[in-house]
């Protein structure tokens, strides 16, 4: 008769494992997601300050336009108008410029939103799961920082405390 | 008789400053918000004698605008000029083979797009 007694042990100590490697893609998804988070965020303020700037030159050059044609005297209204108008129009423009900032914001926004969607989903979600190795394959385009590390060590700790937990709970029963 | 234009783009405030350039200098301006507003007009409208468009745009972006015109009769040597920036180099070249006849820096000056499009212009 084959010996059975420790095919019940390999099978948890197997499973254990694979639950390891889901987990630890899991982690790695979420730190590349926050590294390219921490990356990105300073590029999108930057963005979004630079609509401010675009908006408060815009105005302001509109203001000097708009009181420089009503200003014009009769003789010189013509020549002046028309240059001035043309700036007018150019500078109205700024509109178009902003538009396409605050869209490159929010772009990224989406794509941040549809990342922690799926992280949130857990490893085991089939949608989660190419999320996952779509930001695996990130990864490689970003380098590590150091605001990672704390992520690493909670999920370090949280892995520990679910192997524990699932070892306590097999010895029970 | 004045001249009829075409003008494409998705955000309103550049589609009033191009009309209101063009309306200025003669022209009667029909307006579209995307390609494929653009092509509805373009087919059912009045003849146009130059169409100005944006590149980025949704529905149907410029680039397909342009090649869809240029498969019409009406349209086939109709100037078509690109509002684009001044980066946006790969665009322009793949504007110019899908037929586009030239390009517009945004943002443009009223004077240098009126001198642009007089050169365009059929006498």
């Amino acid at each position: 008769m084959r010996d059975t007694r420790g095919l019940g042990r390999h099978t948890t100590a197997g499973s254990e494992a694979s639950e390891f490697i889901v987990l630890k893609a899991h982690q790695q998804a979420w730190e590349t997601f926050a590294a390219c988070a921490v990356s990105m965020i300073p590029v999108l303020k930057k963005q979004m300050e630079a609509v401010t700037q675009q908006t408060q030159r815009a105005a302001t050059d509109l203001m000097t336009h708009i009181s420089a044609l009503t200003l014009a005297d009769e003789t010189s209204r013509s020549t002046e108008t028309a240059a001035h108008l043309s700036q007018i129009v150019m500078t109205m423009q700024f509109q178009d410029i902003t538009q396409q900032k605050l869209e490159h914001v929010a772009q990224a926004l989406d794509q941040w939103d549809k990342h922690l969607q799926a992280l949130l989903k857990g490893p085991q979600d089939e949608n989660a799961k190419q999320e996952i190795a779509a930001l695996q394959r990130l990864e490689q385009s970003y380098t590590w920082k150091r605001s990672v590390a704390s992520m690493q060590r909670l999920w370090r700790r949280t892995i520990k405390s679910q192997c524990r937990l699932k070892r306590s709970r097999q010895k029970r029963t | 008789m004045g001249k009829t234009a075409l003008v494409v783009d998705d955000s309103p405030t550049m589609r009033q400053m191009v009309a209101f350039t063009l309306t200025k200098a003669g022209f009667k301006v029909v307006e579209a918000e995307h390609g494929k507003d653009a092509v509805n007009k373009a087919s059912a409208g009045p003849k146009m004698d130059i169409v100005v468009t944006d590149l980025n745009m949704p529905e149907m972006d410029g680039i397909s605008l342009i090649k869809e015109l240029r498969k019409m009769a009406a349209f086939k040597f109709t100037p078509i000029l690109m509002l684009t920036t001044e980066s946006a180099i790969e665009k322009k070249q793949a504007g110019k083979e899908a037929g586009a006849t030239g390009w517009i820096v945004k943002p443009f000056n009223p004077e240098v797009m009126l001198k642009i499009i007089a050169k365009v212009l059929p006498a």
